[in-house]
């Protein structure tokens, strides 16, 4: 339905974005390079990802796992906000757990610096489900960095934010999760043009998308038409 | 892209005064959204749920959607509301789940694909038969009578 015009409009979308914070030093908290086991760069982390999901692809669906990820998440009875658990969640994201494939944020984090460096630093988590109170608590700033370390999560299948949603357009837009399916963003409030355009460009380079669900709020009928014409 | 899935919502604004005219107004689908959705829709062959913010819709939302419907054969499933009470439920619009139903089954792209095979054509009549879907085999009987086989009747001398 949706198809990409030109990488020009792409990056005049990138250039454009403005949410009131200005430039954001995105190397502050990449942890990849400088962890041991996994000192690759970014662009043969992203095709041995995506070559592996090729391959495996078939296998799953044939054996109707596909959709049947485990459940390891910060929901299981306990909170982000408490630091034993969350030693739990970094040390199963930095270690590369197979079966940690969910991270769902539900609750205010206590050492976010930690938590995204880990996540920087995984290759295995495919769904990621971002509760209003996980956010609330962080600065915009901190915003800006869990979500451009989430964007770049390699296997990231499934993304779902319940509010300040907008804060995910621009890392979306920037790393292009490639196998990104399913995209929930509630409460986005695209009440200026540029982030119209931010979002649209954004949806254009997700080749993978097959469900989308967007959730307007701060945003007049206006301006959800100039969003969906 | 290949979405199979759209939900759109958007949070309108709040009102006290529910016996206004304005919020009487502001409870209703703007229908310039349902016309740019009902646009974009109308040509995509992978969409099969649509999922419509849940404010009750006018008639010219009704017809914006019937209107992509008469050319969209994929669309399975639009999810639209009615306000009773400030309250929203599911509506119903018999001409739109007509559509719809017949858009599941899959007889509207039977009756406008080509070279349809036999085979298939017989396969969708037992399925549906097999489904007491008589609504589908009356729609692709009416709309294209000559996809049916005829029978081969083979002349003694």
């Amino acid at each position: 339905m949706l198809e990409v015009k030109s990488m020009d409009a792409i990056l005049d979308a990138r250039s454009s974005w403005d949410d009131g914070m200005g430039t954001v030093d995105y190397e502050r908290y990449d942890s990849r390079a400088s962890l041991d086991n996994n000192c690759v760069s970014d662009d043969s982390l992203r095709s041995r990802s995506v070559n592996r999901y090729e391959n495996d692809r078939d296998d799953l669906f044939d054996a109707g796992v596909d959709e049947d990820y485990s459940v390891h998440s910060c929901k299981s009875g306990a909170s982000c906000c408490n630091p034993r658990f969350m030693e739990e969640v970094t040390a199963n994201l930095l270690t590369n757990n197979p079966e940690f494939s969910r991270l769902e944020l539900e609750d205010s984090i206590e050492d976010i610096s930690r938590l995204i460096q880990a996540i920087k630093a995984n290759m295995t988590v495919r769904e990621v489900e971002i509760h209003i109170e996980a956010l609330e608590g962080l600065s915009r700033i901190d915003q800006r960095y869990l979500a451009d370390a989430i964007c770049n999560l390699p296997e990231l299948r499934s993304l779902l934010v319940y509010k300040n949603s907008l804060v995910f357009v621009e890392p979306l837009l920037r790393h292009q999760p490639f196998l990104l399916e399913q995209l929930r963003l509630c409460k986005l409030d695209i009440s200026e043009p540029s982030r119209v355009k931010s979002l649209v460009s954004a949806l254009r380079v997700l080749p993978n998308l097959t469900s989308l669900d967007v959730g307007f709020d701060g945003t007049d009928s206006d301006g959800v038409l100039a969003a969906l014409v | 892209m290949y979405l199979e899935c759209f939900r759109i919502d958007y949070k309108l604004q709040d009102n006290d005064d529910t016996d206004s005219a304005d919020s009487k107004s502001d409870s209703l689908l703007d229908h310039r959204i349902v016309v740019a959705i009902a646009e974009a829709v109308e040509q995509s062959r992978t969409l099969k749920l649509l999922s419509l913010p849940p404010f009750s819709c006018t008639e010219l939302c009704y017809e914006k959607l019937i209107n992509m419907l008469q050319r969209n054969t994929t669309l399975e499933r639009i999810d639209y509301w009615v306000r009773i009470c400030n309250l929203y439920y599911p509506d119903a619009n018999e001409k739109i789940d007509d559509l719809l139903h017949l858009n599941q089954s899959g007889a509207r792209r039977l009756v406008r694909q080509d070279n349809v095979s036999a085979r298939e054509i017989l396969q969708f009549v037992t399925d549906r038969n097999r489904n007491d879907d008589l609504d589908s085999l009356y729609h692709l009987l009416l709309s294209r009578p000559s996809v049916l086989p005829t029978p081969q009747i083979e002349r003694r001398h």
